[in-house]
């Protein structure tokens, strides 16, 4: 059912073809049934108002921010919402966050106005004594203090976001920001905690992953749970289905899912299987998977094995690979009985298994010394490790196996694919532990032997389309850093010493995200080796206090700076720290576009790429603006515009050698920007107005299905996924080479154990919390609730939300403990309880009994339990998982830089 | 003749309630007032328990109780079937609650309509353009977003529905989703036994 695309204009789309007129006549029809029955809003009074009218705009709730909205607008005041029926990646659904867009927009707790501090006493719950001062005043202010810093030496500031109020300006003008002033320090405070992509990036060249719920007849899933707690509305693999409806669709149609999880979700509901996991036990399993194929089944898919994975390289003793004259990988050609470069037209038998003299030295296949770690990890060996039956584990390789139809095919307009409709899948619950960037790389090995990367109906990529990898050097692939989103995490940084970047770049070069590292080198600059100390943090849209772990440490280093700026939404934790707050628009006061093709995490929006732009739905409910317009002035007067205007052309996708543009000495307002960026793609006479009435998009571009996927890129033998991590390995003794070279080690690491870490293939190292001090008997974990994913949308003070979770979900703001388990510790229903972490860190709440969470685990739903003082009341109810946690030296994942999702934990009755 | 009932597939729904903040917003519904809404519970023994959902609403039932007992023709079933509350007429005497074997009918309390979600704040611009149509002492219930349906809509919970779990349509019409969904599969429908015919199924 493949559509091929259009370019540009309105051709092809009916509902965008729409005229005013149209829409303002859909508008005031609805007030011709004015005085039914319980007709509620639509029989009002105001038929005969001028402003009666469904206009149109768009969701940036979550990640995944495409949904399409209609907004009633009654007398300039927003009355109803729902998703725009013709919006193809949503098709009129929404899910709570997107519903409660309202709520946010008129929550009277926001952030009403630019704000400067009188009280210099910085604490997360005090006063900060804010005065109300113009915009001028502010963004002077800013622009002074900004300057000073950076004519001195821009290191000194720190750049930091989060997901924020509304994710729509801000991952494109933090890096500009960034880029444009100069510093080294560019971080985000969202990732830390969801560590997900290193995994993809070495498999696909991808910045995410994805099941291909369309294609797929058997997923195997590890910590996360799949449509329910994070509730996708937009966009399926052909742009027809959400994703929760895709995966609906998908267990319709007879897919079966294993969910290896502490918590028993909505995935699991009726189709699925749930097998009770124990946090960080991920990794294991996975080897133990990789196990009964390697050693015991014994069947995998030769074709991609042998020349579509690095399995066959040749390796040394020291793990480097053998390399012929010309630096290419070599591989045992059983045919000639020779060595030979891995892209040599001799090569027609890769031999994966045995031993080998080339020039002297001992050689093995990749294969072969993964085989070899991996068959200590029997089922058997592993139940004794993760409590999980081995016939389980045993079970479901076996019918992973099967159900990939391994030298199948599927034809897709015209071309021919492998096709793997299976594949081993996960969320950032098995990502988030020290040791979880192994675990992807273990995943990548179990889906490589299936043959299931990146082909119809397996483990698939979807930061984009088009070629965004292609085969590097060493005939594997790497992503294209032009292309693929945060490639940088993939690439290696710059090392320097001193240290230049306060969250470490130089020591962490594939990290996501490091701001726990960086309030560290913040307080203690000497350990880190710092270059300077920091003077000032720039923060939009983060909260390290609640969303990161470890409050003390960023109270710590947000004191101790002289100046902090924050475009802020709400009166939170960050704010309690802020020097001048920029008081941030919502999403529906906002002019904005955004890109959509961003990414994908759960097979959506695959063949579907445009811009969605937008203009104000309503005016101002408060004296606030949006973000890149802030920013935006200040660059201007920072004398960084024409950096600015440059970047926005190339970043945001100015067609190359448009006559319209952003480049230029010429200061353009943030809305100026976004008007060329329309009209450089969708033609002169578009305006953003247009938006707001017909649509907000002017282009879909569908791509045929065969184009979504990577195989149609680079088919048949022309790339390999590196299964062997050379990329890893090399960046690892890089480090450890300029280490040695400065005479000193990984700040905060034992250096033997941080290069643990940077090990070509995964090894399984037990995690701080398996080693915890008998006592702590329990693991607190957490997951994601559909009323808060990601808490974005400025919607943590929503009562609306908040109220319904509280009378529907017994979840929500309780410590879910086993039943069996509270009996066992004579807990009962509703009993107040303290949860003391093996951090020293505590919690009290009330317990729930359930059936649906690992005997050995405390669950926490969503993230709640505010302590900022001017926040909205419903803000402060429930509880802070991450205050159980600790991100210290040597407790992250030294690569990803994930922390450390799970703490053991001890439990007893409230005296 | 129409007969407009709703069809819910239990084993689509996640349990997002996403549903219920559509209605909520829909019909400016303050605190503690739900026309709908999706408990979420669990069935079975570890570890093969499993998550359940219930989502209730009114059912607008075929022999509908609330009807029969309204004293003053308040609530009444339109021809289409759907059972709608003229709040012009309602006394507020709570007859139908009690007679509602199903509690999904709310009382409008007289404060109901000053306070909103924020307390000492104030009502925000949108209930306060909201609240409005809400007459205090009269009872309210889903009305399965009458007007929308009257102008060829979905009512909101059910285009909403991320799951897809939704789907509303006419039941005398052998041709409509609703009917097929019926025709294929063993429904069920909350409190057979009071005899009162819901149009809400469960798959």
């Amino acid at each position: 059912m493949t559509r091929t695309g259009t370019t540009k204009g309105m051709s092809r789309r009916s509902f965008l073809k729409m005229s005013a007129g149209t829409v303002a006549a859909l508008g005031a029809g609805g007030l011709a049934f004015a005085g039914k029955e319980n007709g509620l809003l639509q029989k009002a009074d105001a038929a005969e108002g001028a402003d009666d009218e469904w206009v149109y705009s768009y969701c940036r709730n979550c990640i995944s921010p495409y949904c399409g909205l209609k907004i009633h607008r009654r007398n300039g005041v927003a009355i109803g919402i729902e998703g725009d029926p013709d919006w193809p990646l949503n098709r009129g659904r929404l899910c709570p966050r997107g519903n409660a867009n309202l709520d946010a927009l008129y929550n009277p707790n926001r952030v009403k106005a630019p704000m400067k501090r009188t009280n210099p006493e910085k604490a997360v719950d005090n006063d900060p004594g804010w005065v109300e001062i113009t915009w001028d005043e502010a963004i002077d202010t800013c622009v002074e203090k900004l300057s000073a810093i950076r004519a001195d030496d821009p290191n000194k500031l720190i750049v930091a976001r989060g997901f924020g109020a509304i994710w729509d300006d801000m991952p494109m003008f933090r890096p500009m920001f960034g880029v444009a002033f100069g510093t080294a320090t560019a971080t985000e405070i969202n990732g830390p905690l969801c560590p997900f992509h290193y995994g993809p990036m070495v498999s696909m060249g991808s910045f995410t992953s994805a099941c291909d719920l369309k294609r797929c007849n058997y997923v195997v899933r590890f910590g996360a749970s799949y449509g329910g707690d994070f509730t996708r509305t937009n966009a399926g693999a052909d742009c027809l289905y959400s994703s929760t409806v895709l995966l609906e669709s998908a267990f319709e149609r007879g897919m079966k899912l294993f969910s290896f999880d502490p918590h028993a979700g909505a995935d699991t509901k009726n189709y699925g299987e749930w097998i009770p996991t124990k946090p960080g036990m991920d990794l294991p399993i996975v080897l133990a998977m990789a196990e009964v194929i390697m050693c015991e089944l014994e069947t995998y898919d030769e074709e991609f094995v042998k020349f579509r994975s690095n399995f066959p390289y040749l390796i040394k003793d020291d793990q480097n690979y053998l390399r012929d004259g010309d630096g290419k990988p070599m591989i045992w050609d059983a045919s000639s009985g020779t060595a030979i470069a891995f892209d040599s037209a001799d090569l027609t038998a890769p031999t994966l298994e045995g031993s080998f003299q080339v020039n002297g030295q001992t050689v093995r296949p990749a294969y072969d010394r993964i085989k070899e770690y991996v068959s200590d990890f029997t089922p058997e060996a592993v139940e004794q490790i993760a409590d999980v039956p081995a016939d389980k584990i045993r079970s479901i390789t076996e019918g992973l196996v099967e159900a990939a139809q391994i030298g199948s095919t599927i034809e897709l307009d015209g071309f021919t694919f492998p096709y793997r409709p299976a594949c081993v899948h996960y969320g950032r619950g098995a990502t988030a532990h020290k040791g979880g960037l192994y675990f992807m790389l273990a995943v990548n090995i179990v889906d490589a032997l299936i043959g299931a990367i990146d082909v119809p109906g397996g483990m698939v990529g979807g930061t984009g389309f088009g070629e965004f990898l292609y085969p590097g050097a060493d005939g594997t692939i790497e992503p294209r850093t032009s292309v693929t989103s945060h490639a940088s995490e993939w690439i290696d940084s710059t090392f320097a010493y001193p240290t230049q970047s306060f969250d470490l770049t130089e020591y962490y070069p594939h990290r996501h995200s490091t701001p726990h590292v960086a309030w560290r080198s913040v307080v203690d600059p000497e350990k880190y080796y710092m270059a300077q100390d920091a003077e000032a943090i720039w923060i939009w849209g983060a909260n390290p206090f609640m969303n990161n772990v470890e409050r003390a440490q960023a109270v710590a280093a947000f004191k101790k700076v002289s100046f902090v700026l924050d475009i802020a939404y709400n009166f939170d934790e960050t704010s309690q720290f802020a020097d001048i707050l920029l008081a941030e628009s919502s999403n529906l006061e906002r002019t904005g576009f955004c890109a959509i093709n961003a990414m994908d995490f759960d097979g959506g929006h695959r063949a579907c790429t445009g811009i969605n732009f937008r203009s104000p739905v309503v005016d101002l409910v408060y004296n606030t603006r949006t973000g890149g317009s802030v920013i935006a002035e200040i660059m201007n007067k920072m004398g960084m515009g024409p950096m600015m205007n440059g970047m926005f052309s190339l970043m945001a996708g100015v067609p190359t050698g448009s006559s319209i543009t952003t480049a230029g000495p010429v200061e353009h307002t943030f809305e100026e920007m976004c008007e060329i960026l329309l009209k450089a793609n969708y033609g002169e006479d578009k305006t953003l107005d247009d938006c707001l009435h017909n649509g907000t998009s002017f282009v879909v571009k569908e791509l045929p299905d065969k184009e979504s996927y990577n195989y149609y890129y680079y088919p048949g033998r022309t790339t390999r996924v590196a299964v062997w991590d050379d990329h890893l390995f090399q960046s690892g003794q890089r480090i450890k080479s300029e280490c040695e070279k400065n005479g000193i080690t990984v700040p905060g690491w034992d250096m033997d154990e941080y290069l643990s870490y940077y090990q070509p293939t995964p090894r399984w190292i037990e995690h701080p919390e398996h080693k915890a001090d008998g006592e702590y008997d329990m693991f607190a974990v957490n997951w994601k609730v559909a009323g808060r994913a990601q808490a974005m949308g400025g919607l943590v003070e929503s009562g609306l939300l908040r109220e319904i979770q509280a009378i529907t979900d017994p979840n929500i703001d309780a410590i879910v403990i086993n039943r069996e388990t509270a009996s066992r510790k004579g807990l009962s229903e509703g009993d107040r309880v303290v949860v003391e972490s093996m951090y020293g860190q505590s919690l009290e709440g009330t317990v729930h009994l359930t059936e649906l969470i690992e005997k050995s685990c405390l669950g926490f739903a969503g993230n709640y339990g505010h302590v900022a003082p001017f926040m909205g009341e419903y803000a402060k109810r429930g509880l802070n998982y991450n205050q159980l946690l600790s991100a210290d030296d040597g407790l992250f994942d030294p690569v990803s830089g994930g922390m450390e999702n799970t703490a053991a934990c001890k439990i007893s009755k409230k005296a | 003749m129409t007969k407009y009932g709703m069809v819910i597939d239990l084993k689509k729904c996640v349990g997002c309630n996403s549903c219920t903040v559509a209605c909520k917003i829909a019909h400016g519904l303050g605190p503690g007032l739900f026309f709908s809404h999706v408990k979420i519970g669990e069935h079975g023994d570890y570890p093969n328990a499993r998550m359940t959902v219930s989502p209730t609403l009114c059912n607008h039932c075929t022999k509908a109780a609330c009807v029969d007992v309204c004293p003053v023709g308040a609530t009444r079933k339109r021809d289409d079937g759907i059972v709608v509350i003229d709040d012009a007429k309602c006394i507020g005497c709570r007859y139908c609650m009690i007679a509602c074997p199903y509690d999904v009918r709310i009382f409008i309390e007289k404060g109901a309509t000053k306070d909103g979600y924020y307390g000492d704040l104030g009502l925000t611009d949108y209930e306060r353009a909201t609240y409005v149509y809400h007459q205090p002492g009269t009872v309210e219930k889903c009305d399965f977003c009458v007007d929308r349906v009257d102008e060829g809509k979905l009512p909101v919970c059910v285009q909403t529905c991320p799951g897809s779990a939704r789907v509303f349509g006419d039941l005398d019409d052998p041709e409509s989703e609703v009917s097929q969904l019926l025709l294929a599969n063993n429904a069920t429908v909350l409190l057979p036994e009071a005899g009162t015919g819901p149009n809400v199924y469960y798959l």
